[in-house]
């Protein structure tokens, strides 16, 4: 099959038109010396609080014995896909070392993201073990205080 | 009519000019304690030098290198640390014939030193650090560390 010029570039200028794939919150963050501006970073940490929260509800399917066997093997499925979205998005923000181990000038967003971190870390090990148990009210504790920080956030 | 083999020979040609040449000839940049290494947006240089012995702990010899950063803002200098010791990769040399791969990391809160941790084995001596550069030309810096 013989192909015309014309035709490749038409391919190639098709391809160059393809709309790129949106940018998740957590994309393209810049940082300067004080860390992430709110107005930056406030869109990614409500979407990292909002995983959270999929996450507790999927725990709460995991240990339901009202379900069934099946409904509660999905909910740990899902629940360890979420994990797996929200260390994404960690880790597009900056991961631990920028997060949790560097020092911002608003402590707020430090303690915030120490919260983030404590809870999705438990809420992992809970989801890929499968623990006998809920979540202790420690660990939800610090989901809790999260989810309250984003609410302030306008 | 080409012969047989003659597209292949010359395939190989072209790999020799494009490929195998730049390589070889790439030579590293070669720095001294206290000399000035540009890498990207950020500066790095080499201030001083700690060979000990960590026997008691089952670590025959270590090598401590303490780094000067300079340029961008902290969160980049800490990043730029990460990715020097894990893109750029930091070996250590010795006369003696070993090579080994060391740690690089940032210090403190301002991000502006950093050392980088190797582990030759024991009775190594003769050392230079080869760090590789992730940020552009030169490829890789070797820094003699004079011991």
């Amino acid at each position: 099959m013989r192909v015309s010029p014309a035709g490749v570039l038409f391919v190639l200028a098709m391809a160059g038109c393809s709309a790129p794939a949106p940018r998740g919150p957590c994309e393209g963050l810049v940082y300067t010396d004080a860390g992430l501006t709110p107005e930056q970073y406030a869109p990614c940490a409500k979407a990292m609080v909002a995983r959270l929260d999929v996450l507790w509800d999927d725990l709460q399917s995991i240990h339901n014995k009202t379900l069934s066997k099946a409904d509660r093997l999905r909910a740990r499925q899902h629940c360890l896909a979420t994990t797996s979205e929200l260390a994404r998005m960690w880790n597009q923000a900056g991961g631990t070392s920028k997060l949790v181990s560097m020092g911002w000038a608003d402590t707020d967003w430090n303690r915030f993201n120490y919260d983030i971190d404590a809870s999705r870390t438990f809420y992992l090990s809970m989801c890929y073990y499968g623990a006998a148990a809920p979540p202790p009210s420690t660990m939800e504790a610090v989901h809790v205080e999260a989810r309250r920080f984003v609410a302030r956030l306008r | 009519m080409s012969r047989p083999g003659a597209s292949w020979r010359g395939y190989a040609s072209a790999a020799i000019v494009t490929v195998i040449l730049p390589a070889a000839c790439a030579k590293p940049a070669r720095v001294q304690i206290g000399q000035v290494m540009r890498m990207g947006q950020f500066v790095l240089r080499a201030d001083s030098v700690e060979v000990y012995s960590r026997a008691h702990q089952g670590v025959p010899l270590e090598v401590k290198v303490l780094f000067t950063v300079g340029g961008g803002n902290r969160f980049d200098r800490l990043e730029f640390a990460e990715t020097v010791s894990g893109k750029g990769r930091v070996y250590l040399l010795a006369a003696t014939g070993s090579r080994d791969r060391c740690w690089m990391s940032g210090i403190g809160d301002d991000q502006r030193s950093a050392y980088a941790v190797c582990n030759p084995p024991a009775g190594s001596r003769g050392f230079t650090l080869d760090i590789g550069n992730p940020y552009g030309e030169p490829k890789r810096f070797v820094l003699d560390l004079g011991k």
